[in-house]
């Protein structure tokens, strides 16, 4: 067996350069993106998607199956579309009617199967599943849209390419649900499983497979094919809002694991001594593709288009330099450092791009098997050298000031909805969800002994403190576990948690609508099942049309 | 569906987190809770040591358990036990509702303003 010989890197970037929310909320997908890592996988270990049920009327109402296999085991997407008033269409987490609802099942569902997920599926949260529905989700269409391509094709034209760059997808997803909510499988069924370990890898083939459904419901309706450049610039949609941030809060190692993936693979490609002349070529093309996917990426809200304006210049000002020179990569980031946090974050993606030799082996690392028991050992003195160490972010602020706790994050008792509250303005803070962490963390900081004290002896003290306990001890050994910022202070913006896990998943397109919530799109540009033979169709990075 | 309803073990453990927190334990002590309700039920052993450690809230085993479990105790063993879980778990309609009574005590009652103020819809935190 050979040995591993970890390539040559640079120092990693510092947490507290990164965990910031305001570069955590600048992120861009980049090839180690779990959509990114997943279409690569099935390229090279999965079958076509092949329609094995298709119950559908000529309206586009009724249900399908769609089966694939992957690394040997097989599943599939059951689709069941319903006829749904324009007036009961909504994102919120508090709708309780769809276009389309979905489940990802092990295996092929026999008529048993198939009859009972067209009962539940629909229902979503008021449904109840089993362990062989792997994913749960639905999806509406984008109205308009939908009805121009249909209208389209019914002519035996194709649609507007504007207008498709415009919208960007059919249909859009509002809740992707894994890991046992609502009685699915537990991740941990599958997660052994070639394919389906690294994190969220369900969820996105799910994704990818609710959108070929998207387009071969599209051509059954419309009666005619899509020309497949710009099939394959229709995505999923995705309207994404609060209950996607405190995910991060509560899965530090996972965090963790995967800031580490895209720091270690900067660090590599920084490293590299050189680059051949084709390497530089394809930088250059890959620059000029992204100036040209920043122009097409446009956004109504104002604030938002003016970043993207801005990014637009600096980065079309913004020259690569002498790549034959030593070190071409290192020394074009250190040129970079000058710039926004948003145009530097790109260019990490654009200098990823090319080097998937070495660093796609990392997608390996984009999971947790491992987790964090509580560890009782040790003493309150470990606690005190890490506070001072790594936790002046943590202790600084004075939480009782009235906009360093202006905000409280909790669960609505409606339809179990995530919601940030106003701590001065509104009731509610009684039952405030436990994402206040760097609060929890002065707070065990001011009650810590001068003597060493064991720590079981201190919790039985202080039972209040474990959380923050474990938050250290998790820290100790996991550089990039906490987001080192105040999250219930009164400029918070959520909308910056949400890029982040976002960009991670692949996301493109970012449309925020508020601080609170964005729409984005997933798997525009993304291979075709029919693509899955060609090597090409992987380049998806930054797609244009 | 036929048969009695089965339960994932995310759902479990997340479910009596929310009620070991909407009974007054502290954070990382409902969490701890909540996974040693999903290996209690596994193993089979007495609902009943559930129900009392939540009722005698915010007080007894849970808020110490966490940190210092007593395994002599059936709910103790709970928190140590390392058996691999099994795939799905069924807990009663009795712990099921206590459990959903409890967890109720973290939700905040929706207002039209809450509602109003709130977000778009999203990809779920797989609690």
């Amino acid at each position: 067996m050979k040995d591993f010989i970890a390539p040559p890197q640079t120092e990693l970037r510092p947490p507290s350069d990164v965990m910031r929310l305001s570069r955590m909320g600048a992120m861009f997908p980049t090839r180690l993106s779990f959509l990114r890592a997943i279409t690569r996988d099935l390229a090279a270990h999965g079958t076509p998607p092949e329609t094995t049920r298709w119950d559908m009327c000529d309206q586009g109402y009724g249900r399908a199956v769609f089966t694939l296999t992957f690394h040997g085991h097989t599943y599939s997407l059951v689709a069941i579309s319903k006829p749904l008033d324009d007036d009961k269409r909504s994102d919120r987490v508090i709708a309780t009617a769809w276009d389309a609802a979905f489940v990802l099942f092990d295996g092929i569902p026999n008529d048993d199967d198939l009859a009972r997920i067209e009962t539940q599926a629909p229902l979503q949260e008021a449904g109840r599943f089993s362990e062989k529905d792997l994913v749960l989700s639905r999806a509406n269409k984008s109205v308009r849209l939908w009805a121009h391509v249909v209208e389209a094709l019914q002519n035996g034209q194709q649609p507007d390419a504007d207008f498709i760059n415009k919208i960007g997808y059919l249909m859009r997803t509002t809740a992707v649900y894994g890991n046992g909510k609502f009685g699915i499988a537990d991740r941990t069924i599958f997660s052994d499983r070639p394919g389906l370990s690294m994190s969220f890898a369900a969820e996105m083939l799910t994704v990818w497979l609710i959108r070929h459904f998207t387009h071969a419901l599209v051509e059954h309706v419309g009666g005619g094919k899509l020309d497949p450049t710009l099939k394959r610039h229709l995505g999923i949609g995705n309207a994404t809002g609060l209950g996607m941030a405190p995910f991060l809060v509560s899965h530090p190692v996972l965090l963790n694991n995967w800031m580490m993936v895209r720091e270690t693979a900067l660090a590599r490609v920084r490293a590299i001594e050189a680059v051949t002349p084709a390497q530089a070529d394809h930088l250059q093309s890959l620059k000029t593709r992204a100036a040209g996917h920043l122009d097409q990426w446009n956004v109504p809200a104002e604030e938002h288009q003016q970043r993207i304006e801005a990014l637009r210049k600096s980065w079309t000002e913004f020259d690569l330099g002498d790549l034959a020179a030593p070190r071409p990569l290192d020394a074009l980031w250190q040129r970079a450092q000058s710039q926004s946090a948003e145009f530097q974050e790109l260019l990490l993606s654009l200098m990823l791009e090319p080097f998937g030799d070495l660093i796609d082996g990392l997608t390996e690392c984009l999971t947790d098997p491992f987790g964090h028991p509580f560890a009782n050992s040790g003493t309150t003195a470990d606690l005190v050298t890490r506070l001072e160490t790594d936790f002046a972010w943590a202790t600084s602020p004075d939480y009782d000031a009235a906009d360093n706790c202006a905000q409280f994050w909790y669960v609505s008792e409606e339809k179990l909805e995530p919601r940030l509250g106003q701590r001065h303005e509104e009731p509610g803070a009684d039952r405030e969800s436990p994402l206040d962490i760097a609060r929890r963390i002065k707070a065990l900081a001011a009650d810590l002994p001068g003597a060493p004290e064991p720590i079981a002896a201190f919790l039985t003290r202080h039972p209040e403190h474990m959380m923050a306990v474990e938050r250290l001890q998790i820290a100790a050994s996991h550089p990039y576990s906490e987001i080192q910022d105040n999250l219930i202070a009164h400029d918070c913006r959520p909308i910056d948690m949400l890029r982040a896990k976002l960009s991670l998943f692949g996301a493109t397109k970012f449309d925020p609508k508020s601080t609170l919530w964005t729409r984005i799109t997933l798997a525009q540009g993304a291979p075709l099942a029919e693509d899955l033979n060609n090597p090409d169709a992987q380049d998806w990075w930054c797609p244009v049309l | 569906m036929p048969g009695p309803v089965t339960h994932s073990i995310n759902e479990i453990e997340a479910l009596a987190t929310k009620a070991a927190r909407g009974s007054g334990a502290h954070a990382a002590q409902a969490a701890a809770f909540g996974k040693a309700t999903a290996k209690h039920l596994a193993a089979k052993r007495p609902e009943q040591d559930l129900h009392a450690a939540l009722a005698a809230l915010p007080e007894g085993p849970i808020q110490t358990y966490a940190f210092a479990p007593d395994s002599t105790t059936a709910l103790g063993q709970s928190y140590t036990d390392d058996t691999p879980l099994p795939q799905r778990v069924t807990p009663s309609p009795a712990l099921l509702t206590d459990l959903a009574d409890r967890a109720h005590n973290t939700y905040v009652p929706s207002t039209e303003e809450s509602r109003t103020g709130g977000a778009g819809a999203g990809l779920t935190d797989n609690d």
